[in-house]
């Protein structure tokens, strides 16, 4: 049995111990960068920001007391990492052009190659926060409580925001559901191939 | 999987998003990145080590030489290569310096 998130970390920490924390890396890098990926739309900008969120981690290690999950906290500072870069003007207009991209037209991205253009317009059309939030809770399998840690932000905000992202992404998706006269319904499960993947409708 | 569409979507394109990322060397690299910084650590403790070492072995010369007699004979062809007694002493005792820390970091 693989041992939890929290003895690896008191492990961590007790022993600096860089096998245990090479654990935690090789267990939670893959979803955070796709949790990135989909909330900045940018590959290499969501890789960066995760690199930096694990080194940050690493040397505050000691500063994680445990009153959530590890990968709350983690992802707290991968979201404080994301807005930071966001701030800044030229990441911001980066930033803006990978989601009008998104939005636009397909890409020939290997990371987007994968997620259908109706996906990427509905996701589009929300705002930073109510993504950040569908994806942490939906997509990543959060708890509203988790969400709210991560996002540092207050339970029934994260709540709403939830909501709100399903109501307009539904919205979205049912605009072109009707324009094709059917049901979205994923394609790919996450055990089929992913190149090629696409939604019908 | 869930009776909401809009979570069904999500869900099975974050999965597929992140089982692909599973299988690339971003966590190799990552983990490269934190070793440098170790190493880079390690490297500065043992070149402070050996200053320091180099410092005690001029300051403690004859405990140098009663330590290793050896040390006290300089071979000639050392002695013109500028290869004193003390310096050996100083490489030496680095030398255990940075095994020490070495070992103490773990990593061996």
């Amino acid at each position: 049995m693989e041992p939890a998130d929290i003895e690896l970390v008191t492990l961590a920490k007790a022993a600096q111990n860089e096998r245990a924390f090479a654990v935690l890396v090789r267990r939670h890098q893959a979803r955070l960068r796709a949790f990135l990926i989909r909330l900045c739309g940018d590959g290499a900008l969501a890789d960066d920001i995760a690199q930096e969120a694990f080194m940050k981690a690493h040397a505050g290690l000691a500063g994680f007391k445990g009153g959530g999950s590890f990968r709350s906290w983690l992802y707290a500072i991968a979201y404080r990492e994301f807005l930071q870069d966001a701030r800044k003007a030229k990441a911001a207009a980066r930033l803006e052009d990978a989601l009008k991209d998104n939005a636009a037209s397909p890409r020939t991205d290997t990371l987007e190659a994968g997620m259908s253009l109706d996906l990427r317009k509905a996701l589009s059309c929300l705002d930073e926060m109510e993504r950040a939030a569908i994806l942490l809770c939906d997509a990543a399998g959060f708890s509203h409580t988790e969400a709210a840690s991560a996002l540092g932000a207050p339970l029934g905000s994260v709540k709403t925001y939830v909501a709100r992202a399903r109501d307009k992404m539904r919205a979205a998706l049912s605009d072109t559901s009707t324009a094709g006269g059917q049901k979205p319904t994923a394609v790919a499960s996450p055990s089929q191939p992913v190149k090629g993947k696409h939604y019908v409708f | 999987m869930s009776s909401d569409p809009v979570e069904d979507i999500l869900k099975s394109d974050f999965d597929a998003l992140a089982d692909r990322l599973t299988r690339d060397r971003f966590a190799e690299r990552i983990l490269f990145k934190l070793g440098a910084r170790q190493r880079a650590r390690l490297g500065v403790v043992a070149f402070a080590g050996g200053i320091g070492a180099a410092f005690a072995a001029s300051q403690f010369t004859g405990f140098v030489s009663a330590l290793a007699p050896a040390l006290g004979n300089a071979a000639p062809e050392m002695a013109s290569a500028g290869l004193s007694p003390h310096l050996l002493a100083a490489l030496m005792l680095a030398g255990a310096l940075t095994a020490t820390a070495l070992v103490l970091r773990q990593d061996f």
